[in-house]
């Protein structure tokens, strides 16, 4: 993964920027966005800031004018085609997907590749009520002057209509039934009516939507099938081959360890090959060489907790040992990324442990201390 | 005065290019028309034009001597080499092939194949641990693979040996190189050559005959670097088998001049011989047609021979020398309805569409074809009871334009429309885009051939039967379910059971799903266009397919001295009513049976033998010769049973348990007294020996128990003493197995043997008892349920009466009797009426 051409164009924007955790993608990668609308000839959407095709090289890596562009999902080209074609023909788009498997990424980076914006977010809960996805009041307001559009709190998807960009709404299927359907009329009508001021929001050209829904909990509310069909549905799956799975958390691990000002070192990519070959292993419920079969683990073990793993121990590398990472810093890591449940997970891990680990070559420092953890 | 022949460079398959060949030759009116096949099938072109031909049809050549041999030529509705030959009958234009002709190819292929062999034998003599003789065969379906690809993906697969088993016929399995105009498509950014075609073809509507023209110069490009390729690699090509096979009779092709691209390289793979064979060959038809006076002449090829059909290139003479001196065998050809699903790359046909559906819908529609095909997707998904609104068909045609617009290309892909549909109708999920696929990018569709076609007798015996029976072939897999008391179900059946003797699967019996009756039978029917082969290479066995079927019965008879397969045959033979076929069986099982010394084998044979004399399934056969066999096996079981159960371990033990059980059954039908005895006596002494395993004298008692020559007292004093302190165990609970699985009804009605039982279970001690329960459990689980609730009830009552032997029957004393007398009148007024 080339980061360096980022490292550079990102080092102004990276000093002024020191005191936040994590930035916008749009605020991250604007040099790229920037070079990308520089280069783009390509006839763009009303209300774009960027071409279809420059969207897809946004999201997955290529060359703009002499810019390198980083990728920012690793997968197959289909499923990101078949997004922004999605959202070009003003249809909504539904990722769907396992934990983890970079659902809210892509759709961060989509609106921010699109609109310039990828802060119109409503965050899904079981709590969430419909003034967060229409408009709320200012209470104050509407007791003092009356119903109006001043007295109005106008929620992410609100403004995203009026200004023609996009709106996010992350984990809609935890949002309750009869909440989720107030998008029927704004996805279908492209319109928020106001009853109580008999006025409406009609959405400007350029407005859409991208929910990103978990499709392996239960218990969640699943939609009304006159929503299903007003979204374009995308699944996301966990990476196909474990070198592209790898490529993805280096190089998020990397990204990641620069914005924690972790001053550790990555040493190489043979822990990362480590951990994401133990994931994958308990994830498909054999080993890589598909000669032994496994027990799964209850927890996912999605691609986003192999990259939490690695963080976790560059960061006990860098504050507790020598900077360059060790099996010792990423055994409690696995630990507590495999075992979700005490008892079964337990069994599951230590299972792993013995028949796999163990004899495996070259892995023996990693068995020792994973040994000595559990 | 002729002018210059008209040359239509065609894809395969291609609707497009259909199209394009029907335009054209309404431009060019010709007064001849050539089409690239096999001359071997020239009378047959006429049946084209019939009324009951419906594609997809094939063109089958066989080899006359070897039918399985053979080559087709499929053709669809869509297919343009069809449409010119439709265009040319209805306009009364004289239409023939021009291909190299099969009796050649053939013999080609043969002389090949034969002189592989022998460098394959001379090759393993040198080493022989590398290619064992064995191998020889799998070897050589390899080389002539290699051999015989046709470059432009040309629809003559050429055929191997087909008595090979495999789920992919061979002489299917084949690759062709791409398509060459797939090649160009590939080029423009378009995965399906069709889209591109219609795109830089169909939309210049007022270009006929010039696109082809345009075509040709392209192929004549793409055929030159392919040349310059060549003959970079031509030094390892020269090593390749087959290289200098008498067909490739290459020297000759230089002699058409310097100035033919094709010879610019050393020909070397057969292959590029065998294109030039063919082109000279396409030439001289050229020639011969414009001789007799053509003056207008159209050719459609496969695009690929387009610029090589240029007569003024070549010579008459040159070619004529290339053309002499070729092996010639004597072929037939006919037509064979062909189905979708052989069409395709996937079933292994190399100049194969990927979606025959897909092609058959660009055919059939001119406009709107997206949104045509998006309803059908809608109509299918609807069908199996998936929502979908018209919305979701507007919505997936705008994605699929949107999409291609995205990946640079005019027109929505395939993939385009692949995508779009995933997206849209199937919420990304695999299970509804299976669904159309099969559906409707591959089809069902199967066709038709005219009856007057001209056949081997046995297919149109087959046609015969199948229009009496009322048995169509589908490409399909539909279950059939027959009842045998009725005529038609049980002829069905025989005809079924019949083609399946001549390898010809077209119903695959399936288990009885759970019904009990023996007069159903449960049939999976599917029909494979190679079956029409079969039929072929079995018409040398007999003019009617009871005849054929017979001779394949009596020869594998004749050559097997395997028992149990002799066995299995006589079964086949009886289920499919061949009588004679069965007489020759039972002798054959009469000789072997005379010295064979398993007896297990001939207890195996016993049971069809009796059903046979028991219920004259086979009408013409002898039963007193069979009740001859039977009389000579039944002594050689009662005598050897004894040696035949000794020292058994628990799998042969519960494998002879079987057997004992299906002999038993068969000398019960048989009812002759004197057998029975032999056979009781056997078993009795069986009883007494501790050597037999325990599950074996268990089955004997419970046999001789059940034909009475046993009593309960008889076998309680057994039972207690297998079940005795003393006894292992292990082998008291074998003992049980065979003496009660199956059925606990006696345990029910005998109290006695149930204490015993019980008794027994409650001495063991605990260790071994944990031991003995899987095998205990495995017993007691084969009794139906409310028996076993019974007995559970029997002990549980046992137990309350501390010991006391009140059986079941004890209940019975609490009848009362003055109720009872009042039903005593109906009874007797129901009784007399029944009598």
């Amino acid at each position: 993964m080339s980061a360096k051409g980022k490292t550079k164009s990102d080092a102004t924007a990276e000093d002024t920027a020191t005191a936040v955790l994590r930035r916008h993608a749009e605020d991250q990668f604007a040099s790229e966005l920037a070079a990308l609308a520089d280069a783009d000839d390509k006839p763009r959407p009303p209300s774009w800031k960027l071409s279809p095709w420059a969207v897809a090289t946004y999201v997955l890596g290529g060359k703009a004018g002499g810019v390198e562009i980083t990728p920012k999902y690793i997968g197959k080209r289909r499923l990101i085609e078949v997004a922004v074609a999605t959202l070009a023909t003003d249809r909504a788009l539904l990722l769907l997907g396992v934990p983890g498997t970079a659902k809210s990424w892509l759709s961060e980076h989509l609106a921010a590749a699109i609109s310039g914006d990828s802060t119109q977010v409503v965050q899904g809960t079981a709590g969430t009520a419909e003034e967060q996805i229409r408009y709320g009041w200012n209470y104050a307001l509407l007791l003092s002057k009356g119903p109006s559009r001043d007295a109005m709190v106008p929620s992410p998807v609100m403004n995203a209509m009026s200004t023609g960009t996009i709106a996010r709404i992350e984990e809609l299927t935890r949002i309750p039934a009869d909440v989720q359907d107030t998008l029927i009329t704004i996805l279908s009508e492209k319109t928020l009516p106001i009853p109580e001021l008999s006025d409406e929001v009609q959405a400007a050209k350029g407005f859409n939507v991208i929910a990103t829904a978990n499709n392996r909990d239960k218990g969640v509310n699943e939609l009304s099938s006159a929503l299903k069909r007003r979204f374009n549905t995308v699944i996301l799956p966990v990476p196909d081959t474990a070198d592209e799975e790898i490529a993805i958390v280096q190089q998020r691990v990397k990204s990641l360890g620069r914005a924690l000002e972790i001053p550790a070192e990555l040493t190489g990519i043979d822990e990362i090959r480590r951990v994401v070959t133990i994931f994958r292993e308990l994830r498909n419920g054999q080993t890589e060489d598909g000669k032994a079969k496994l027990k799964q683990s209850s927890g996912t073990l999605s691609t986003a907790e192999a990259i939490s793993v690695m963080n976790n121990g560059l960061a006990l590398a860098a504050h507790f040992g020598d900077g360059s990472i060790k099996a010792a810093d990423i055994a409690s890591g696995l630990l507590g990324a495999v075992v979700k449940d005490p008892v079964q997970d337990r069994v599951v891990w230590q299972e792993y442990l013995e028949t796999v680990v163990k004899e495996r070559d070259g892995w023996k420092d990693l068995y020792r201390a994973c040994r000595e953890m559990v | 005065m002729s002018s210059t022949p008209h040359i239509l460079g065609i894809r395969h398959h291609g609707p497009g290019s259909a199209r394009s060949v029907l335009r054209a030759l309404d431009e060019i009116k010709p007064d001849c028309v050539l089409i690239e096949g096999p001359p071997d099938a020239d009378e047959m072109i006429a049946f084209a034009a019939r009324e009951q031909m419906h594609p997809p049809v094939a063109i089958l050549v066989h080899d006359v001597a070897e039918p399985s041999d053979a080559v087709y030529y499929p053709f669809a509705a869509f297919s343009p080499e069809w449409q010119a030959i439709r265009w040319a009958l209805a306009h009364n234009v004289p239409v023939r092939f021009m291909d190299l002709p099969q009796w050649h190819r053939l013999a080609i292929d043969a002389e090949r194949r034969k002189k592989f062999l022998e460098e394959l034998k001379a090759a393993a003599e040198k080493a022989p641990q590398q290619v064992p003789g064995e191998n020889g065969h799998a070897a050589d379906a390899d080389a002539v693979d290699t051999e015989s690809d046709d470059d432009d993906g040309d629809d003559a697969p050429d055929d191997d040996d087909a008595a090979a088993p495999e789920a992919i016929p061979k002489w299917l399995a084949l690759r062709a190189e791409p398509d060459p105009l797939q090649r160009l498509a590939e080029a423009a950014g378009f995965d399906d050559g069709e889209r591109w075609w219609e795109h830089v073809v169909e939309h210049r509507k007022d270009e006929g005959v010039a696109i082809f023209a345009a075509i040709r110069d392209a192929m004549a490009e793409l055929r030159h670097d392919r040349d310059v390729e060549k003959t970079e690699e031509a030094g390892e090509d020269a090593r390749a088998p087959g290289g200098d096979a008498p067909g490739s009779d290459v020297p000759g092709g230089d002699d058409s001049g310097g100035d033919d691209p094709g010879s610019a390289g050393v020909p070397a793979r057969s292959r590029d011989a065998d294109d030039l064979l063919r082109e000279a060959w396409m030439r001289q038809t050229m020639r011969d047609a414009i001789k007799s006076g053509a003056t207008n002449l159209a050719v459609v090829c496969g695009a690929w021979h387009a610029p090589m059909l240029d007569l003024d290139r070549f010579t008459k003479k040159a070619d004529a020398d290339l053309l002499k001196g070729l092996p010639k065998i004597k072929t037939a050809a006919t037509w064979i309805p062909w189905t979708y699903d052989r069409l395709t790359f996937a079933s292994g046909y190399g100049a194969g569409v990927h979606s025959p559906g897909w092609y058959d819908h660009l055919w059939r529609r001119t406009d709107a074809v997206l949104e045509g095909w998006m309803s059908r997707v809608a109509t299918l998904l609807r069908e199996k009871d998936i929502d979908c609104s018209s919305a979701h068909v507007i919505e997936a045609v705008r994605l699929s334009q949107t999409l291609a617009t995205f990946r640079g290309r005019p027109l929505a892909d395939l993939s385009d429309i692949a995508d779009a549909t995933r997206s849209i109708f199937c919420f990304d999920s695999d299970v509804a885009m299976r669904l159309i696929e099969r559906e409707l990018l591959v089809g069902h569709d199967i066709g038709a051939v005219p009856e007057d076609t001209p056949m081997v007798p046995l297919q149109q015996d087959l046609m015969r039967q199948q229009k009496r029976l009322r048995l169509k072939a589908e490409a399909l897999e539909k279950p059939l379910d027959l009842d045998l008391r009725g005529e038609t179900d049980r002829e069905r059946s025989i005809l079924l059971h019949r083609l399946r003797l001549l390898g010809i699967d077209w119903g695959t019996p399936s288990e009885h799903g759970g019904g009990k009756g023996t007069f159903h039978e449960l049939w999976q029917l599917r029909w494979q266009p190679e079956y029409a082969v079969k039929l072929i290479e079995a018409g040398t066995l007999g003019t009617t397919i009871e005849q054929a079927a017979g001779a394949s019965v009596a020869t594998a008879a004749s050559e097997t001295r395997d028992l149990r397969a002799l066995a299995e045959r006589l079964q086949d033979a009886m289920l499919a009513a061949l009588g004679d076929a069965a007489t020759a069986l039972v002798r054959q099982i009469e000789s072997v049976a005379a010295v064979a010394t398993d007896i297990t084998l001939l207890m195996e044979t016993l049971p069809p033998l009796v059903s046979l004399v028991r219920y004259g399934n086979v009408r013409q056969t002898d039963a007193g010769m069979v009740r001859e066999i039977i009389d000579g096996i039944v002594p050689r079981i009662t005598v050897g049973l004894g040696g035949a159960v000794a020292s058994l371990n628990d799998d042969a033990a519960a494998a002879m348990d079987g057997h004992l059980r299906s002999t038993d059954g068969a000398l019960k039908q048989l009812d002759a007294a004197d057998h029975t005895a032999d056979w009781h006596a056997a078993l009795a002494r069986l009883l007494g020996h501790d050597t037999v395993h325990g599950l074996v004298r268990g089955r004997a008692a419970r046999l001789l128990l059940d034909a009475g020559k046993l009593t309960a007292d008889d076998i309680g004093l057994r039972l207690s003493q297998t079940l005795s302190r003393g006894a292992d165990p292990a082998a008291g609970a074998r003992w049980l197995e065979g003496f009660l699985s199956g059925s606990g009804l006696l345990l029910i009605h005998d109290p006695k043997l149930l204490s015993l039982i019980d008794g027994w279970v409650r001495q063991i001690n605990p260790e071994i008892f944990e031991e003995l329960l899987p095998l205990l459990r495995r017993t007691f689980t084969t009794f139906p349920a409310p028996e076993r609730k019974q007995i559970g009830q029997i002990i549980a009552k046992g137990k309350a009466a501390s010991g006391s032997s009140r059986g079941a029957a004890a209940t019975s004393g609490d009848i009362n009797h003055a109720r009872a007398a009042r039903a005593l009148p109906l009874l007797m007024t129901i009784l007399k009426e029944g009598a």
